[in-house]
């Protein structure tokens, strides 16, 4: 009796650890390991002022930035903004993409989900724009020991 | 000669399971104290608590009815502390009726947030969160802003609160400049910097 109560007793413990250590809090290694966290920030930091900038004297090394970059749906999204880059090109125009901030939100298992905050500058000819704040969130993936991102929203 | 002890077998089983049985117990009690406080657990409860406070008292401090402009402003006040706290409340009476004057009706909605330093230890947390405000003018329509704002965060005896909240550093909409440490003006809710 005692044996069975016991064993009761420990069955529910575990499950409570279980729990404890696989709750939704507890698989989330944001900020928990500081190394992987600033690890990916700065993979995507640079990668978003990179895909995000672009001069029209030189679209090219803005698209091969964002094939080495992107992967999955992101990539797709991509290259619908082509016609974008191609219109930069016949305004003369130069965007300054700079990240302010960003932090990662959820990180497990290869997988993470990042808010950046940034600012672009658009320069049309010799007209410098103001700097204008935007706001994205990003999904990243482990790929081949290479953070790519896979997703991008307009926050 | 005595007669050698006889173990009645089925009593040793029992003893054995029931020693075996208090073994297990004591693993499973020990495993579930270290996992319920072991520093990673408490630190990743510590930081979604953070985000959740955090995002609650960003959204508080980007809503204002001028109907109830005090009610309002006293739920800024409870979302906050220290010097964010202490400028609203010394301010209160002045921007309860700059927000009457105005006549304007704020309402934000959450869009994402991340927090981006936690120190359990000393009780302070930075956020970063992405917002849509709706600003209702006296006339005219409704129009929606995107915002970027980004905070501070005291734990208190009452949860965590804000104590700094502006925008990110670089923005052109960043508030206040740099020059003057120590001292955020609250995200105005009723006047909107972002035009």
């Amino acid at each position: 009796m005692a044996g069975l109560v016991l064993a009761g007793v420990g069955a529910g413990l575990t499950a409570a650890a279980a729990q404890l250590r696989g709750g939704r809090a507890a698989v989330n290694r944001a900020l928990t390991d500081p190394a992987a966290t600033r690890q990916v920030i700065a993979a995507v930091s640079a990668d978003v002022s990179e895909i995000y900038s672009y001069s029209y004297t030189g679209i090219g090394a803005t698209e091969r930035a964002a094939q080495r970059v992107l992967a999955g749906q992101a990539a797709a999204q991509y290259r619908e903004l082509t016609p974008a880059l191609q219109q930069a090109v016949g305004e003369q125009l130069t965007v300054v993409t700079r990240v302010d901030q960003a932090g990662v939100r959820w990180l497990s298992g290869g997988t993470a989900q990042l808010l950046v905050f940034m600012d672009q500058t658009a320069t049309r000819g010799h007209n410098k724009g103001t700097s204008v704040p935007a706001q994205i969130a990003v999904t990243a993936q482990l790929i081949a020991g290479r953070w790519r991102i896979t997703s991008i929203e307009a926050r | 000669m005595t007669k050698a002890k006889s173990v009645n077998p089925l009593l040793a089983v029992a003893a054995a399971l029931a020693v075996a049985a208090a073994a297990c117990a004591a693993w499973f009690g020990w495993s579930w104290y270290s996992a319920a406080h072991s520093g990673s657990a408490a630190y990743s409860r510590a930081r979604d608590t953070v985000l959740q406070s955090a995002e609650q008292a960003v959204l508080n401090f980007n809503t204002l009815n001028y109907h109830h402009a005090t009610e309002g402003l006293q739920v800024w006040l409870a979302s906050s502390t220290g010097v964010l706290h202490a400028q609203l409340a010394q301010n209160l009476r002045q921007e309860v009726r700059l927000v009457q004057q105005k006549q304007t009706i704020t309402t934000a909605r959450i869009l994402d947030g991340a927090v981006t330093q936690l120190d359990t230890g000393a009780g302070t947390a930075s956020v970063m969160v992405a917002l849509d405000v709706t600003v209702t003018p006296a006339t005219g329509s409704p129009f929606v802003e995107s915002e970027s704002e980004v905070g501070q965060l005291t734990r208190t005896a009452s949860g965590w609160k804000l104590a700094e909240l502006g925008y990110p550093s670089g923005s052109a909409a960043s508030s206040p400049p740099s020059s003057s440490p120590g001292t955020v003006t609250p995200t105005p809710a009723p006047s909107p910097r972002r035009s």
